[in-house]
């Protein structure tokens, strides 16, 4: 489904992704956990078309279209779905006013009705179910005045609304107490399903207690270090980054290697 | 256009005193002071159809015939003075530090004096600070200094009222601070400007007008403090027309205060221009005590992308003391930040105006700009007057401002005297409080103290209530 | 990667103005020129009685002085070249002999004109609970429901039928909230006004029915000038509306209308405008000049609402006030402007508080795009004897793209220390983050802009009566199109 070559970007002229090589395929979800400042976010930004986040090197391919070469609707149309780490508020536009948009937005790119105001609503109602969230948020503006709980669980709702093929989930764990994590998490599990794709960014192991991933990456420094199954996940919340990518001068010329290791002959 | 007579008079007075005027033969001063006097006799002083002077009434100053100041009285005046001197916060950080004499001379602020408008050698406080040259205009301009040459009126607007060009024809005195390249300067530069109760030879209180120029340049890459003292008798009713202008080069640091505690029948013009470039910063501060009427005009121009500046000020109004800030901030380069914060005390009958214009030029991207104005009004005869405005022809802003005018919170009141705390008190503490904000941002604790003290005896004008109040 | 956001891209896929439709009925018009001729004979084909003959006169005077000394107003913050007032025709009316019995005496072409313009003058298909005056060029047409709101006291009629048939209740009004010498444009309007509308609610009466107004400038080289006065007797409520449009024409007309609000004691004035009257092109050619003074009066315990969407105009001048006179009064602005391409708007309010415990609220949102320039400019005046007034201001501005430049020009004056006194601004561009969130859920930019941009004016969206913030929407979107991208 998403095939990443040795991607390379920049924000604000300096290198921040050093050569991502990724690929994820129908129906498995991919955990990407990584030190603060190693390009998590950044991979998400670039995935999903943010302005500011300029590709020097490198292709992605998704469904065998050049994903890059796309504007950020498109992509969103296509069915990748970027849950935000900071959802954005939008003052006066109201959820329902908002969702109701952007559901009609992707039908329409796949040729399909318009759903009218009575099907959105009773749709909307039952998704909203899903993730525990009381109706009268459909009402509110977009995120405005939400708790960090809310805004988060606001996000895994327009995923479950709008059905996407990939979902990147971007520290979505984060500032969320056990209960909203494991509501959030039932919201991301009832979404799985052999034909989507996830990517689960996460800076912490937590998050993957709940949502079982097929495969881990390590992110540091802009490159994927390391790379196995859901037991490295594990091991790096037991030993720390530090055992991968190292704090020393001598980590770093361990971790090249290991990089190179990782990147192959593509680089 | 102004009345035949003011204009009359004015270019006459101008051709009268030229020849005496420091600088006299220098042909570049020359042709700005032709420019001065001319542009006034167009100009006029401001009337009530000039927008930005729409709620400062100045008919008393244009029909006043004011007198040259008498070298005679400020001789006579040498000990008061002195110790108006001496009573500068300045003055009393340098006792507190006598108990160690090895490091006094080291440490002393140097205080540059000047009597009507004239350098007054004799007052001064002598302190060489490295790299930091402060001078007489009168004195250099009477050397041809380059330096001054090279400065003066490089920021003034004289087209833009007539008090402008007025002190573009007549300035020949005033401080002249030069930081040079890199240079720190660890002290601070005082100027006191003093003003006496007129003009002894001609009457006794025949009021006098003065037009000093004050120039600070702070070279590339130099960081220093300047701060400009106004006071003067008691009995004062002159007229101070003051220009200062700052010129603030690539990377330059200045941090530049006006405080002005001019005689209570004193009136005050008083335009600080800015001009700065690359990466540079201003810090402005203004502080009204002073003067039946004032009119402060500080106004910046950021030239260069990366200036920033913040611009603080605080007046505070009593009997029928009528104050008009008038602040200007130019966003002619991308990346340009500002900050501005005028708070105003008015009490009795006194009229606060404020004008805040912020504008943003096109092609100035990415500029943030954030301005508040927040006026407290304690009698029923105050009047507070803004005029926060936002001009932006540029779309990468943050732009923001605010303006309030209203009392003093009841609850903070209430709160105060159920902790057994006298009204009267309550309100004066509350009221310092309100003003300490701007004070804080001086930088300056020993300075800022001793406003804060001579605020709290502004507002304290009824002792024997209070007493009172306080015993109750 | 991603879409440039520049709106210099789009700006010349600017939607054709949807009203610019010129309607081929005949009118009667008068010959261009500004004299004292002119005005008398405006008033003898409006049959009016002689002291409105005498009032008419007297602002022309008036007016002619003050043309004579400082010509028209130029302190606003709009440039546009000196108008020439002999080269305007001051009288236009569709040329109808006879006087109409009912509607279904109206030309069908006029009757049709109005439907495209959403606005039916048919009973059998009007807007529900909408009473209708219809204004072409300078002549009201048709006014519909008449009986219906007879039946419980309220008149509402043209200007021209209340001075035939309520002459006391206008003569008594007339003038008394904008004086005839008020301002260079009101004082023009005295002289030469045409037509308008008249409303009296009597004493504590709600009317039962919103009450509209609705506006259209067709002849050429002609200028309009209507004059609406309304007054709410004690408790009266009433709600009004109006719109307006005008033809797609290379030159510039004047439009100069007052309208007076007198609130007695009580009384509740809600008024409401959408003004689209043609802009102009992309390039500046053409377009409506709206020079225009509305003011209300409220007396104790009245209230007074103005909401505005100002979307149209080559340029817009126009300042609705309150002068908050009695105790416990309540003034209200509501406003939303949108200015594009080469569109010049100086709008606000201002808000004169003289009663005790009078408050006042002025919501202000301001849109400027492609080479547009807009001012707010705003007056909160609390004088000596308000005690306890309030105030709350907030002025925002949004910006698309980096031609356009948003002003905020606000005049506080606050002379009792009882007053509470609030003006907050801002101004800045639609979010990177906003549009990039919106784009991330499939929808197109355009869309998200307008939808950002709806949500940003939503506090005076909300004020407006439901018939009127649908349009409003519309219309905001129609104005902004190809705006930003």
């Amino acid at each position: 489904m998403l095939k990443i070559r040795n991607l390379h970007a920049q924000v604000d002229g300096k290198d921040i992704l050093k050569g991502i090589t990724l690929d994820v395929k129908a129906g498995e979800v991919h955990a990407v956990m990584g030190p603060n400042g190693s390009g998590k976010s950044t991979l998400a930004c670039v995935l999903t078309g943010r302005e500011g986040y300029v590709v020097t090197k490198g292709s992605v391919e998704f469904e065998g279209q050049d994903l890059l070469a796309m504007a950020p609707e498109e992509r969103a149309r296509e069915g990748v779905f970027l849950s935000f780490q900071y959802p954005v508020e939008i003052p006066g536009m109201s959820t329902a006013y908002f969702l109701k948009a952007a559901v009609n937005a992707v039908r329409k790119h796949h040729g399909l009705d318009a759903l009218d105001a009575m099907d959105f609503l009773k749709l909307a109602k039952e998704k909203a179910k899903l993730v525990h969230m009381d109706e009268s948020f459909l009402n509110r503006s977009v995120n405005e005045g939400f708790s960090g709980g809310e805004k988060k669980r606001n996000e895994i709702f327009q995923m479950t609304m709008l059905e996407p093929k990939l979902a990147i989930l971007d520290e979505t764990d984060s500032g969320l107490d056990v209960d909203a994590l494991r509501t959030v998490s039932e919201g991301v599990n009832a979404m799985r399903s052999p034909e989507r794709a996830m990517i689960v960014i996460t800076h912490y192991q937590r998050l993957l207690d709940h949502i079982k991933a097929d495969m881990t990456h390590v992110l540091s420094d802009g490159r994927i270090v390391k790379s196995g199954g859901p037991e490295l996940a594990l091991e790096v919340e037991a030993k720390g980054y530090g055992w991968i990518a190292g704090d020393s001068q001598a980590g770093h010329s361990e971790l090249a290697k290991v990089a190179k290791a990782v990147e192959g002959p593509a680089s | 256009m102004a009345s035949q007579s003011t204009a009359e008079r004015y270019k006459a007075a101008f051709e009268a005193q030229r020849g005496e005027l420091a600088g006299n033969g220098l042909p570049w001063l020359a042709s700005m002071r032709d420019d001065g006097i001319a542009r006034f006799g167009d100009l006029g002083f401001p009337g009530k159809k000039n927008e930005d002077w729409k709620y400062t009434n100045v008919s008393s100053i244009a029909g006043t015939e004011f007198a040259l100041p008498d070298v005679a009285v400020a001789a006579a005046r040498r000990a008061v003075i002195a110790a108006a001197v001496a009573a500068l916060p300045v003055a009393k950080r340098e006792q507190r530090e006598q108990s160690e004499p090895s490091e006094k001379a080291a440490k002393a602020e140097p205080v540059l004096v000047f009597v009507d408008g004239r350098f007054a050698a004799d007052l001064c406080v002598d302190a060489a600070i490295d790299g930091v040259r402060v001078e007489s205009l009168a004195a250099l301009l009477g050397q041809g200094d380059g330096a001054v040459e090279k400065a003066f009126g490089q920021c003034l607007d004289v087209g833009s009222h007539g008090f402008a060009a007025l002190n573009a024809a007549f300035a020949a005195d005033g401080a002249v601070v030069i930081i040079s390249k890199g240079t720190t300067a660890e002290r601070t530069v005082h100027v006191m400007h003093y003003v006496t109760a007129g003009a002894a030879s001609i009457s006794p209180m025949a009021p006098t007008v003065s037009h000093a120029r004050n120039i600070v340049v702070a070279e590339a890459g130099s960081r220093a403090r300047v701060v400009e003292h106004y006071g003067g008798d008691l009995a004062a009713t002159g007229l101070t027309n003051v220009v200062t202008e700052l010129i603030i080069a690539d990377d330059a640091h200045l941090s530049h205060a006006v405080v002005q505690s001019a005689p209570a029948g004193a009136s005050h013009i008083h335009r600080v221009e800015a001009r700065l470039a690359r990466g540079s910063n201003l810090q402005s501060h203004v502080v009204t005590l002073g003067a039946e009427l004032s009119r402060t005009e500080v106004r910046v121009v950021l030239d260069g992308e990366g200036a920033e500046c913040t611009l603080d000020g605080l007046y505070a109004l009593a009997d029928d003391q009528h104050a008009d800030h008038h602040t200007v901030i130019d966003h002619a380069a991308p990346h340009t930040n500002s900050r501005e914060l005028y708070k105003g005390v008015i009490d009795d009958d006194a009229r606060g105006v404020f004008t805040g214009r912020i504008i943003v030029r096109p092609d100035s991207q990415h500029i943030s700009a954030d301005q508040a104005n927040r006026n407290l009004l304690l009698a029923d005869g105050a009047v507070a007057e803004a005029r926060p405005q936002l001009e932006i022809y540029a779309d990468d802003v943050k732009c923001s401002h605010g303006c309030t005018v209203g009392r003093l919170n009841e609850e903070s009141m209430f709160y105060m005297r159920q902790r057994g705390v006298g009204e009267t008190e309550a309100r004066r503490l509350l009221t310092v409080a309100f003003a300490g904000e701007v004070l804080e941002e001086l930088g300056d604790e020993e300075l800022a103290q001793a406003l804060r003290k001579q605020l709290g005896r502004k507002l304290q004008k009824n002792p024997a209530e209070q007493q009172a109040e306080d015993a109750s | 990667m991603s879409k440039s956001t520049e709106a210099s891209d789009f700006v010349d896929q600017q939607e054709e103005y949807k009203y610019g439709f010129f309607s081929d009925i005949e009118s009667d018009v008068a010959p261009p020129g500004l004299n004292e001729d002119i005005v008398r004979l405006i008033s003898s084909k409006k049959e009016e009685p002689e002291w409105m003959l005498e009032w008419r006169l007297e602002a022309f005077r008036a007016w002619e002085q003050m043309n004579a000394r400082d010509g028209e107003p130029r302190w606003a913050q709009v440039k546009f070249p000196p108008i020439d007032y002999q080269a305007i025709s001051y009288y236009a009316a569709p040329k109808d002999k006879k006087t109409l019995e009912s509607l279904d005496e109206v030309d069908p072409e006029l009757l049709a004109t109005f439907d495209k313009l959403g606005i039916s003058l048919n009973e059998q298909k009007r807007l529900s609970g909408v009473a209708v005056d219809a204004v072409f060029d300078s002549v009201s047409v048709a006014t519909t429901f008449k009986g219906a709101l007879a039946d419980v006291g309220v008149i509402f009629c043209s200007f021209s039928e209340a001075l035939r048939e309520h002459p006391d209740l206008v003569r008594k009004y007339l003038g008394t909230v904008v004086p005839v010498r008020d301002n260079f444009y009101a004082t023009l309007n005295s002289a030469v006004f045409s037509d308008g509308s008249f409303c009296y609610i009597p004493a504590g009466v709600r009317c039962p029915m919103e009450l509209s107004t609705y506006f259209r400038i067709n002849a050429a080289n002609t200028g309009q000038f209507e004059r609406t006065l309304i007054v709410a007797e004690e408790g009266a409520h009433v709600s009004y509306l109006e719109g307006c449009t005008a033809p797609m024409r290379d030159e510039n007309q004047l439009h100069a209308a007052v309208v007076e609000l007198v609130a007695m004691p009580g009384a509740n004035i809600k008024y409401s405008t959408v003004q689209n009257w043609y802009p102009g092109d992309k390039d500046g050619k053409g377009g409506i000049y709206n020079f225009v003074t509305k003011r209300g009066k409220c007396m104790d315990n009245a209230k007074i609402s103005w909401t505005q969407v100002e979307t149209g105009s080559a340029i817009t001048w126009k300042y609705p006030s309150v002068v908050l006179q009695g105790d416990n009064s309540v003034g209200e602005f509501y406003s939303v402007a949108v200015t594009n391409n080469m569109q010049q708007a100086d709008t606000g309010t201002k808000m004169v508080h003289l009663g005790k415990n009078t408050k006042s609220t002025i919501i202000s949102k301001g849109i400027s795009a492609g080479k547009a320039q807009q001012s707010y400019r705003g007056l909160v005046q609390i004088s000596p004897k308000a005690e306890n007034a309030r105030n709350y201001s907030q002025c925002d501005s949004l910006l698309l793209g980096d031609k356009c430049g948003a002003h905020t020009f606000p005049y506080i004056d606050v002379r009792n220390a009882s007053a509470q006194v609030e003006h907050e601004a801002s101004t800045s561009k639609i979010g990177e983050d906003q549009l990039f969130y919106c784009r991330q859920r499939g929808l197109s930019e355009e869309d998200a802009v307008s939808m950002i941009v709806n949500g940003f004016c939503k506090e005076v969206f909300k004020e407006l009566p439901m018939e009127f913030a649908v349009e409003a929407q519309a219309l905001l979107g129609i104005s902004l199109e190809g705006a930003v991208g």
